[in-house]
């Protein structure tokens, strides 16, 4: 990620530094395109709850995984429609992978209602996350140079998250009053939603075409998963990314 | 045959019939007996104690029969020496040392020094057995045995052939004069109640039990069905459901007949409704996990060996037709029989059908396995057989009982106060789900029961093998006493019990006492100082043995 930030600012520098010279006054461009990358934290942890049978009993599986804070581009591009208003269209993709702590309560095979306490962590558990952020935007020219861009809008997700829905106890051996997790089995979920978005952009504009900018984009939308004990897929949060930006 | 009241034809659960017949025979010798009585606790006495068994070590007398690592106190050893006259057991005559580092630090026992007998038997075994029973009706249950005794009605020595045999008087031992072929002593040998995933096809079940409570079950997948085979558990516990057959149940027993995978238990989609076998097997498994969480012990003889339970030995239509030794063997019983194949086998006996109840008491009697202390009680037997070895007789006797009742009412409450199951309503009476209403013994209030809670009152007759049952409350109560604090009702004297919270510690004393630390022959004073010992062992708190030494004093028993 810090390989692809240097490469955006240089270009960035070098395409403003060539058009400082010839900035024209702001109300003159009718397009806007951006490219960002940066960090996208989700708001909270996640916890999944599934049942199990095991030993003529039902036993639980409580997972908790925190996503992120996960690289993410960011590309964008807007049309004006008038003085101030625009819409705009702006893609973001995020991916990382992350643990999740494991925690089992374990039917045992003599009792009724004595469970045993089995904890593991799972990790390198994958994620990933599109969203299409549709916008409208209201433009502030705060000079020339300096554009203050908010928008809203809806925002169309495509998400996957790895769960861990199963493990695998191993008997520590008479008398079963301890149990260990020999494994757990991850299911890959992959869920659409419609939710949104809404964000701020402030560019800087070094020539008459080419600047640099910072956007922090809040964006937001819940899936269910349809899956007993499992609460719906939390997508989207800040977007805090900085970029390129070009007029026309 | 509504409501008929049936008596017991011999000793059962309930009464205290089990006989110890002792028959006055020609001795032959007239030796005085002096016994030297040896309970040591202290340096100067364990000594002068180690010099003794030393020399008697040395000339043959004492041998070391058992050596046990004390699970409680691993740096502990225990030693068992037997003593021999001529290669020949002595009867009843036995020592534990226990030692930390080669330094004796308690020993109890009895032995003979003085015994001059001619070992060599003018009978064999075969013409003993002939003289007991001329007409053939009895079959040797296990190989005889040349042993020397005390014959305590003459007070002199006797070389004997001990037979056990099975015939119309129930299962007995019996001990003949190898020169003379009288009958020395007879008494029947089972300990009874009287009336008194780690393998490929091990799964678990569920069941109710006789109450109907749910029962998790440890069972083997066999044949597209499921069989009461319990490999979860490292002492394999087998349940075999005899289907009603008695005379097979006596085969069985006689091993004129071996079990087969065909007999266990089994039930077809491992939901079971057969209460018996399900209370059956899942109390043995209780028992096995309540030894060894209590007293680090491993299955019933501490090596985990395979534990058989039978059940359904008799069919409960036939109480009025079935023989009485069958009926009062399969009807009214629960036993261990330590001689019945490799490792022993435990029967539950089918109580009485309803609307019938028992002659003596009016109370009616469930199935046997459907109480986890009777169950418990039985399993314990075989921890006795296997460790202390206490004679079923007498004092010892009697200790082995109270030692079952305690285990008994232990696992019970071990059961509930660890929320293993939570349904259990411990308690301190015995046989209270089975012997309804009230059950058969109380550890609480043994007077209540018809029991002694005193030594001054003790049963002293021959029947029930000279107390056994009865008077096994009096030691009983101690342990009462010892864990809750109350008044004795007899002596009048009050104990402040060191409470619930330190029951656990309570039973380890008794335990390690009761199975390393006293003699075959032990009396109720050894049992005193064995526990006070075992209190000193195991608490530095000398509240703990103050409590012990009490508690055996409300009972009226001293150190002798």
């Amino acid at each position: 990620m810090k390989r692809t930030l240097r490469t955006l600012v240089i270009v960035g520098c070098t395409l403003g530094a060539a058009g400082v010279a010839s900035a024209r006054p702001e109300g003159e461009h009718r397009f806007v395109l951006t490219a960002n990358a940066g960090i996208h934290a989700l708001a909270a942890s996640r916890t999944d709850i599934f049942n199990f049978d095991l030993h003529a009993e039902t036993g639980t599986l409580e997972t908790t995984q925190t996503i992120g804070p996960d690289p993410v581009f960011d590309g964008g591009a807007a049309v004006r429609l008038s003085r101030q208003a625009a819409v705009g269209v702006a893609v973001s993709y995020a991916q990382g992978r992350s643990d999740a702590t494991v925690d089992a309560m374990v039917p045992h095979p003599f009792f009724f209602g004595f469970h045993r306490q089995a904890q593991g962590t799972a990790s390198d558990l994958a994620h990933r996350e599109l969203g299409v952020h549709l916008q409208g935007q209201f433009w502030i020219p705060l000079s020339p140079s300096i554009l203050l861009t908010l928008s809203g809008g809806p925002t169309y997700f495509n998400a996957a998250r790895d769960l861990v829905m199963e493990i695998t106890p191993v008997e520590v051996g008479f008398p079963f009053d301890e149990v260990d997790i020999a494994s757990h089995t991850t299911t890959r979920i992959s869920k659409n939603a419609l939710g949104y978005n809404v964000g701020v952009d402030l560019a800087y504009f070094l020539s008459d075409r080419i600047g640099l900018g910072f956007t922090a984009r809040y964006s937001r939308a819940t899936s269910d998963v349809d899956l007993d004990g499992a609460p719906p897929l939390e997508l989207g949060g800040l977007h805090t990314v900085a970029g390129v930006r070009a007029r026309f | 045959m509504k409501n008929a009241r049936v008596p017991l034809a011999l000793g059962g659960f309930i009464a205290t019939g089990l006989v110890v017949a002792l028959y006055p025979a020609t001795p032959i010798s007239q030796e005085p007996i002096s016994p030297l009585v040896v309970s040591a606790t202290r340096v100067a006495d364990l000594r002068q104690t180690a010099a003794t068994i030393e020399r008697l070590r040395r000339d043959q007398i004492l041998r070391v029969t058992d050596v046990v690592q004390d699970p409680l106190l691993p740096h502990r050893t225990h030693q068992r020496l037997t003593q021999y006259h001529h290669d020949v057991r002595v009867i009843g005559a036995d020592l534990t040392v226990q030692t930390e580092a080669g330094v004796a630090a308690s020993a109890f026992g009895q032995i003979y020094p003085d015994i001059s007998l001619d070992v060599v038997p003018r009978l064999s075994a075969t013409e003993a057995l002939t003289r007991l029973d001329p007409n053939g009706l009895r079959s040797l249950t296990a190989p005889p045995v040349l042993a020397v005794i005390l014959d305590p009605t003459t007070s002199s020595y006797r070389l004997v052939h001990e037979l056990q045999t099975f015939g119309p008087d129930g299962l007995l031992t019996t001990q003949i004069d190898a020169t003379t072929g009288a009958v020395v002593a007879e008494r029947y040998a089972l300990r009874t109640q009287t009336t008194g995933l780690p393998c490929d096809d091990c799964v678990v079940g569920e069941g109710r039990g006789v109450k109907g409570d749910r029962k998790k079950i440890s069972v083997r997948t066999r044949s597209g069905t499921f069989a009461a085979d319990d490999g979860l558990r490292p002492a394999r516990i087998s349940t075999y459901d005899l289907g009603g057959d008695w005379s097979r149940a006596v085969d069985v027993l006689l091993e004129r007949s071996a079990l087969t995978p065909a007999d266990l238990a089994a039930d077809t989609d491992n939901d079971w409704r057969d209460g018996v076998n399900v209370d059956a097997h899942v109390g043995s498994g209780w028992t096995l996990d309540y030894l060894y969480h209590r007293f680090g012990q491993n299955g019933l003889d501490g090596q985990n060996s395979p534990v058989t339970v039978l059940v359904h030995p008799i069919d409960r239509a036939e109480l009025f037709t079935a023989p009485a030794e069958v009926v009062a063997l399969f009807h009214l019983n629960a036993f261990f029989c330590g001689t019945c194949g490799p490792h022993g086998m435990a029967v539950f006996g089918e109580g009485l059908p309803p609307g019938q109840s028992l002659g003596n008491t009016g109370q009616t009697l469930d199935f046997f396995a459907a109480g986890i202390d009777i169950v418990a009680h039985e399993l314990a037997h075989a921890v006795t057989e296997f460790s202390s070895g206490l004679l079923n007789q007498g004092e010892s006797g009697a200790l082995s009982e109270a030692f079952s009742d305690l285990i008994g009412a232990g696992t019970e409450f071990f059961m509930a106060e660890s929320g293993r199951h939570p349904a259990e309503q411990a308690d301190y009476l015995i046989g209270e789900d089975v012997v309804k209403p009230g059950g058969i013994r109380s550890l609480s209030d043994p007077l209540a029961m018809g029991d002694p809670d005193h030594y001054s009152i003790r049963f002293i007759g021959a029947s029930d093998n000279g107390g056994v049952h009865t008077n096994s409350t009096i030691a009983s109560h101690v342990y009462f006493l010892a864990v809750e604090g109350g008044v004795n009702r007899t002596s009048g004297l009050a104990v402040s019990g060191l409470g619930a919270e330190r029951r656990e510690l309570v039973e380890q004393i008794f335990y390690r006492a009761y199975s390393l630390l006293l003699p075959t022959s032990a009396t109720f004073s050894m049992a005193r100082a064995a526990t006070m010992q075992s209190a000193r062992d195991l608490s530095d708190d000398e509240a703990v043995e103050q409590t012990i030494a009490a508690a055996w004093t409300a009972v009226g028993v001293e150190e002798s």
